[in-house]
């Protein structure tokens, strides 16, 4: 701290950073610099390797390939450590501050200053430096008070104060604004330009894209990956940056032929309410159709599918299968009624790591190729063979489930399902941390079972997959249904406009 | 590439292939180099009424390891087959008393150890109490009420029935030995082949992935218990047999011994891995380290020590093979 010149740096590099995890290349070469005294966005879909990318840099993950230099020298990031000792510092989402401790003992967390005689903590010491860095940064906080007492957005300011006492150069900020009032972040705004004319680099993450054009000096674009550019914000705008990011036309996404279908209704929901989850949930879905569930994350969507299948119980209301009302109380009933439920979290839902491709195909049918128990190998081996054709896994029935890439493991849950010859098909997020390729498979497929009537749910979070897929659309919003919509009405806007709350309409 | 990740690669590649290699083999090659070292110190070690009284000695252990080779692969574990097991006894000689009758005294014992196993599988798979802390609780209970019924004496029982499985031979094979063998290949078959089988594994493996494929995790869970506790009521018969008296003390210290050989056999403690023919192996392991300890004369303080850090290897290599594995992830 006494030396202010270990504050500064000139030009941070990644060169030619590469990271694979099984299956899937999380960064393909990508280089980045951010100049010291400088605030660099970083943009891009979910999945564009943003995170990876930071990881790399804050010692969390290791490069397969690639240097990172700092003024041109190479430096060597093989753990959290390592990155703090170089002056780099991430604020994530979630922080890592102890509410219990006061504001000076979390700034001091980890770096404590002790009396030179003993080891007992010099509080004095710490109060004082503490007050100085607030002081510093124009925050009006007593630092002896607790920090769980504080709101989000003064603990993030006290975070960002940790990094200053452990004398960081680099400060990478993953989503800051997203718990913050919009004074609270006007706040940090100021906090974080002070901090820049100081000689400090920021590393700005958001999906805001009005504060890029706010705050950054430069925005580097991410997708796939693979970095787009990187652009000096005044080349840009909101438009351009999107469809940087997302560098393709919707017709790059897969379309199906749509229309209004005519057939009985399989599935229908009538009423379902879930206490403090969701609300007065009703819609149907006819044999053959797609029906896309849009909204944001914690909207309730997967709860519903949870309730539908049985795993989870639902306060009031009802559900009909072809006309019958049904009650499961465990999956095995949802199943043995011929509803087959692809969860959004295949690791956790999905598979068996360490069973085979075969055995997981064919899990939720044993009952029906076995014999007083004893599984029928031969009717096994058929069916696993049948579905692994018909999906396209390119690997031995005799790998392990765990060790295949997210795309193949996604198809293996799918055809688990598909061997039960099911009516019903929830797909939760169905293309989740699933790479292109494999991603326009799935929507083949999911069209495939559409066209052999199978009557589809599907959950997702991507816009231009629900608009692809679905030929209907409800929108949820904090557990209510806002609005539905027809394939031919439905536009990425209003949409987004119903997940957020924005409107009601058809309702 | 540098140098560091050119070295990181090629230890992984070496780790995978270790993970890769049979488990089984290895235990086939330490049994082989227990048997020369104890032989070389021992000749007698050698003889074939040593060999089969090993196999005869190990029988119940071997029984007892197929139970907790399912229950371990379930994710659970079972402190009380050790009490289960003279608490069985107990009853048998209570109700072989009062009735003079082998065959239902066999049958109360094998009920007394069911029932246990019962209660273990309803707490742990049903109500979900951690499974260390209830059959901790049950061994305690159990131990208590047979010191409590046999006033902590043993007690010498006679009746053919009861006592053929553990004492009747065939030629110089005893009975047991056969026995063990046929109920090996069962559980053999029920893993590789039965519906009951997969879902132990399915379970193991991702609970909440079972679940949602339809199986009835709760009824799994719980019968690795009520089988775990017959098989314990099969291995109280046996006891009984060998000694032809029920001993208060019997099978103490029973579960380290048992779980040490189903963790050398390469059932995971993380669960949803393990084999029969890995467990049989790994209690023909300890069968043969206890026989071959004690038939050194080695002071039992100094056996205990062995056993100890046995286990602490067999469980460094079960992490490493666990890191291995959930890196390739």
């Amino acid at each position: 701290m006494d030396d202010k010149n270990s504050l500064k740096f000139d030009k941070l590099e990644m060169l030619g950073i590469s990271k694979l995890f099984p299956g899937v290349k999380a960064l393909d070469k990508v280089d980045f610099e951010i100049k010291g005294g400088t605030i660099h966005a970083i943009v891009g879909e979910n999945g564009a390797g943003k995170s990876t990318l930071i990881k790399i840099l804050a010692g969390v993950y290791r490069k397969d390939e690639g240097q990172i230099k700092i003024d041109g020298k190479e430096i060597h990031i093989a753990s959290t450590i390592d990155a703090k000792k170089l002056g780099i510092s991430v604020i994530y989402q979630e922080f890592s501050i102890i509410p219990e401790l006061s504001i000076s003992q979390n700034i001091f967390l980890g770096n404590e200053i002790s009396r030179k005689v003993n080891f007992w903590l010099n509080k004095n010491e710490m109060h004082k430096k503490s007050l100085e860095i607030l002081k510093n940064l124009n925050i009006d906080i007593n630092p002896k008070s607790k920090l769980g007492d504080l709101t989000v957005g003064e603990q993030q300011l006290i975070e960002i104060a940790k990094a200053i006492n452990s004398d960081a150069k680099l400060i990478v900020m993953d989503e800051p604004t997203s718990a913050l009032s919009d004074v609270e972040k006007e706040q940090l705004f100021i906090i974080i330009r002070k901090l820049v004319s100081q000689g400090l680099g920021i590393i700005y993450i958001t999906h805001r894209m009005k504060e890029i054009f706010e705050i950054a000096d430069s925005v580097t674009v991410m997708r796939d990956g693979k970095k787009v550019g990187d652009y000096n914000i005044s080349e840009v705008n909101e438009d351009k940056l999107v469809k940087l990011m997302v560098g393709r036309e919707l017709g790059d996404i897969y379309q199906r032929e749509k229309g209004s279908i005519k057939g009985k209704i399989v599935l229908e929901v009538e009423n379902l309410n879930r206490t403090n989850v969701f609300s007065n949930i009703s819609f149907n879905v006819k044999e053959g159709e797609i029906l896309g569930i849009a909204g944001l994350m914690g909207s309730g969507r997967t709860e519903i599918a949870r309730c539908i299948f049985g795993m989870d119980r639902y306060s009031s209301g009802k559900i009909l299968l072809n006309g019958k009302e049904v009650k499961f109380t465990h999956p095995f009933h949802a199943i043995s009624n011929g509803i087959g439920y692809v969860s959004e979290d295949r690791k956790i839902f999905g598979f068996i790591p360490l069973m085979d491709i075969k055995e997981n195909l064919t899990l939720p049918s044993l009952k029906w190729i076995s014999f007083l128990g004893w599984v029928n190998l031969r009717f096994q081996l058929k069916i696993a063979k049948e579905y692994s054709h018909k999906l396209d896994i390119k690997s031995q029935l005799t790998q392990k489930v765990g060790s295949l890439s997210g795309g193949n493991q996604q198809k293996v849950v799918l055809g688990k399902w598909l061997a039960r010859n099911p009516k019903v098909l929830i797909l939760d997020e169905p293309t989740r941390g699933i790479d292109v390729g494999a991603k326009s498979e799935i929507h083949k497929i999911i069209n495939q079972l559409a066209k052999e009537n199978i009557a589809i749910i599907m959950i997702s979070s991507e816009l231009p997959e629900i608009l692809g897929v679905s030929d209907r659309i409800i929108v949820m919003h904090e557990g209510e249904i806002t609005a539905e919509f027809d394939y031919k009405e439905a536009s990425e806007e209003n949409i987004m406009k119903a997940a957020v709350g924005l409107h009601k309409s058809n309702l | 590439m540098d140098k560091d990740q050119n070295t990181l690669t090629e230890k992984k590649n070496r780790n995978q292939a270790l993970s890769r290699y049979p488990k089984s083999l290895s235990l086939i090659f330490i049994i082989i180099l227990l048997f020369v070292i104890f032989g070389v110190i021992n000749n007698n070690f050698f003889g074939i009424t040593n060999i089969i009284n090993i196999f005869r000695q190990t029988s119940v252990l071997s029984l007892i390891s197929i139970g907790m080779a399912l229950i371990i692969i379930d994710g659970g574990f079972d402190l009380s087959v050790g009490s289960n097991l003279a608490f069985g006894g107990a009853i048998g000689a209570m109700v072989l008393t009062l009735t003079g009758s082998s065959w239902l005294s066999m049958l109360a014992i094998l009920l007394t150890c069911t029932l246990m196993g019962t209660l273990n599988g309803v707490a742990v798979g049903v109500l979900n109490i951690n499974p260390f802390m209830f059959t901790l609780a049950a061994s305690a209970l159990a131990r208590g009420l047979t010191l409590g019924l046999m006033n902590a004496q043993s007690v010498g029982v006679t009746g053919k029935a009861l006592l053929w499985l553990g004492d009747a031979q065939i030629g110089i094979i005893p009975v047991v030995m056969i026995f063990v063998v046929i109920v090996y290949l069962v559980f053999y078959f029920i893993l590789r082949r039965n519906m009951f089988g997969l879902k132990i594994y399915a379970v193991g493996g991702n609970i909440q992935a079972a679940r949602a494929s339809g199986i009835n995790t709760k009824m799994i869970v719980t019968s690795t218990y009520i089988l775990t506790g017959l098989l314990v009521g099969i291995g109280s018969i046996v006891t009984v047999g060998r000694l032809a008296s029920v001993q208060p003390w019997a099978g103490v210290g029973l579960e380290f011994d048992v779980i040490t050989a189903v963790i050398i056999g390469g059932v995971s403690l993380r669960g949803g891995e393990g084999t029969m023919l890995g467990t049989f192996l790994g209690a023909l392991t300890i069968g043969i380290l206890i026989n071959g300890l004690s038939f050194m004369a080695i002071d039992p303080f100094f056996q205990y020590i062995i056993r100890g850090f046995i286990i602490i290897i067999v469980v460094l290599i079960d992490n490493i093979m666990h890191t291995n594995r959930s890196s390739a992830y």
